[in-house]
């Protein structure tokens, strides 16, 4: 039995990250095409009254200038591939605010948690993204939350597994615990985190990850008994289990907490 | 080799000299690494064609179907609606790219926004947050099949739904004009994984609210987009597969929202005599290849028509027209569970 591959997390050694000033600001940029910066270089000046200066926010090179709007840096970087996203491009720290498979309540939304990105199971109610928009949060990644609750917020948000309350793919969420206090940048549009690579910081989590994670060639694989599969759909959406027997149309997986369960097969994807 | 990429599942119909086969080919999910539309028909093509089979030629169409294919198939790919515009069968098409009601096509469209008209046609209590994130899901990951009895019943509603608003839109004038046949054929992952043909004509009685006479056929292999295709341009061949009759008959059904007094003559002794008050779906047991000549009263008028058995029977149909559902829920669900309990319980598929 034929079954798609799924790729959630992707070193990128050619990302590119935008840093724009603010609509209508008359501040100016200070690099050129080709300057190579490090993620706390100033490179503009804002004339906003907020603040005065833009960063880098990431280790690269910048490859494009738009005077007076943006410039693009090519930079190496962790994608987190999710499956819908709401809200506009956003950039924050990194803030892990619930378990994967734990539910991101409100008392997890902290006062202080202005300019972060937090990083839970599930968002159960609007009410936690109202709170966190009221408190300046800057986006969220989790596994799964609401469809009408997303219809009805602006706050620049990733979903990794789908709607409802699924958890946060595991992998994602050990890799972005690793990562935790980073500046990262979330594009709901494209659906995806970016972690940019650490300069000088800890690398060693990253560095294996990103030995795993090089983008795949092949979309389908043969299901063998033993693979790891994400379950999509139903009771167990987002769960991970191993592969016990294959059947022509239906496949024996293993849960996590030893369940055994028969799920189609087209409502698997084997995790890499 | 004719392919429909349907966007959830290829379907390759190979055509040999001594018959046809069709093959069906999983695609991937949205967060997959995302192959190249050629990459993508390369691999149906592989998978479709294992090695030592050939194909005289390669057509395509459907939803990931586009102009870049031109270089690698024979003849250039086609929009699917345009292809099912050129058939004259009545058709209905429910599936995960389009639905399709003989003639009038509409693209996928998110069913979580329909939630509130999903719901009335739910035998059960439910919250919408329930229906919207199943549809929002099932736009995320489309190939999912419903593994649960309440996932099977969301799904079928969501048909009927689909199939409502497309009947409605009608430029004759409206559902019950949206076939002009006595005949329908029903294609489509809802129809051909239903758990009995009852369902399936419950669905379409329920979207198409016919007044007399319909008899449903079924495409179980989903054979009709890649059929559809090769028609276009190989028509007697397609003549040739339509003509092994690749559909299943599921029943006959005939409507009459007045009450019907019925003499069923199955050609042994005395015909059956059977009273259907206005309001009712009923079941006559005619059973695969059984016929019945029948004889009918209904509002003053009489009539008669041939039955033809299959396994969801001869279905009579009395309910109103147009069928209105009560806008309290407890009434609401008490008729979906009696209507539930008159077809849909009659015999299961054969496997």
């Amino acid at each position: 039995m034929q079954v798609s591959v799924i790729q959630k997390i992707i070193f990128n050694e050619k990302a590119f990250v935008e840093r724009r000033l603010p609509e209508a600001d008359e501040g100016r940029f200070f690099v050129e095409k080709g300057s190579k910066v490090r993620p706390f270089d100033f490179v503009a000046e804002i004339k906003d009254t907020a603040r005065q200066w833009l960063t880098a926010g990431v280790g690269g090179e910048v490859v494009k200038i738009l005077p007076q709007k943006a410039i693009l840096i090519r930079t190496s970087a962790v994608v987190i591939r999710g499956v819908f996203g709401r809200g506009e491009d956003s950039e924050g720290e990194i803030k892990i605010a619930a378990e994967h498979d734990e539910p991101l309540c409100l008392e997890a939304v902290e006062a202080d948690g202005r300019d972060q990105i937090l990083v839970g199971g599930s968002v159960p109610t609007l009410e936690v993204f109202k709170k966190a928009e009221a408190v300046g949060v800057k986006g969220i990644v989790c596994g799964g939350a609401d469809f009408a609750s997303l219809q009805k917020t602006t706050l620049p948000t990733l979903i990794t597994e789908g709607f409802g309350r699924p958890p946060l793919n595991y992998r994602i969420f050990e890799f972005l615990k690793n990562v935790e206090g980073r500046h990262v940048f979330l594009s709901p549009e494209r659906e995806e985190l970016l972690v940019a690579r650490h300069i000088n910081g800890k690398e060693d989590q990253q560095e294996l990850i990103e030995a795993e994670s090089k983008e795949l060639s092949e979309a389908f694989v043969e299901l063998k008994e033993g693979m790891e599969v994400e379950i999509f759909g139903s009771n167990h959406f987002g769960q991970i289990g191993k592969v016990g027997k294959v059947g022509a149309d239906v496949v024996e997986v293993l849960l996590e907490k030893g369940d055994k369960i028969e799920v189609p097969g087209r409502n698997l994807g084997v995790v890499k | 080799m004719s392919i429909d990429f349907g966007g959830v599942v290829a379907k390759a119909l190979l055509v040999e000299e001594d018959g046809f086969d069709l093959v069906e080919v999983p695609l991937g999910f949205k967060t997959h690494p995302r192959p190249t539309i050629p990459e993508a028909l390369r691999y149906v093509i592989s998978q479709a064609l294992p090695a030592g089979r050939q194909a005289e030629a390669v057509y395509a169409s459907g939803e990931i179907a586009s102009v870049e294919l031109k270089e690698i198939l024979t003849k250039p790919p086609l929009d699917p609606i345009e292809v099912l515009s050129k058939t004259e069968l009545p058709i209905i098409i429910v599936g995960a790219g389009m639905t399709y009601v003989n003639g009038q096509a509409r693209r996928r469209e998110n069913m979580a926004y329909k939630a509130e008209e999903i719901s009335r046609w739910l035998p059960f209590r439910i919250k919408f947050s329930e229906i919207q994130n199943y549809f929002a899901n099932k736009e995320i990951y489309p190939q999912l099949i419903p593994t649960t009895e309440r996932e099977i019943k969301l799904e079928q509603a969501a048909a009927r739904v689909r199939i409502q608003a497309l009947g409605t839109e009608s430029a004759s004038g409206g559902r019950h004009q949206a076939l002009d046949e006595d005949y329908v054929i029903a294609s489509g992952g809802v129809f051909s994984k239903a758990p009995s043909p009852s369902c399936v004509v419950s669905m379409l009685l329920d979207a198409l609210q016919p007044k007399s006479l319909l008899k449903i056929y079924l495409d179980q292999e989903q054979i009709v987009p890649a059929l559809s295709t090769l028609a276009v341009y190989e028509e007697e061949r397609a003549q040739e597969i339509f003509n092994q009759q690749p559909f299943a008959f599921l029943g006959t059904t005939f409507s009459a929202p007045e009450g019907v007094g019925l003499k069923i003559d199955l050609g042994l002794s005395e015909p059956q005599e059977l009273e259907v008050d206005s309001g009712e779906l009923a079941v006559f047991p005619l059973d695969i290849g059984q016929t019945a000549q029948v004889k009918f009263e209904t509002g003053g008028q009489n009539g008669e028509f041939e039955a033809e058995g299959g396994p969801a029977g001869l279905v009579i149909d009395t309910r109103e027209r147009p069928l209105e559902l009560s806008p309290t829920e407890g009434e609401r669900l008490r008729v979906l569970q009696e209507w539930e309990e008159g077809i849909c319980r009659y015999p299961l598929f054969k496997k």
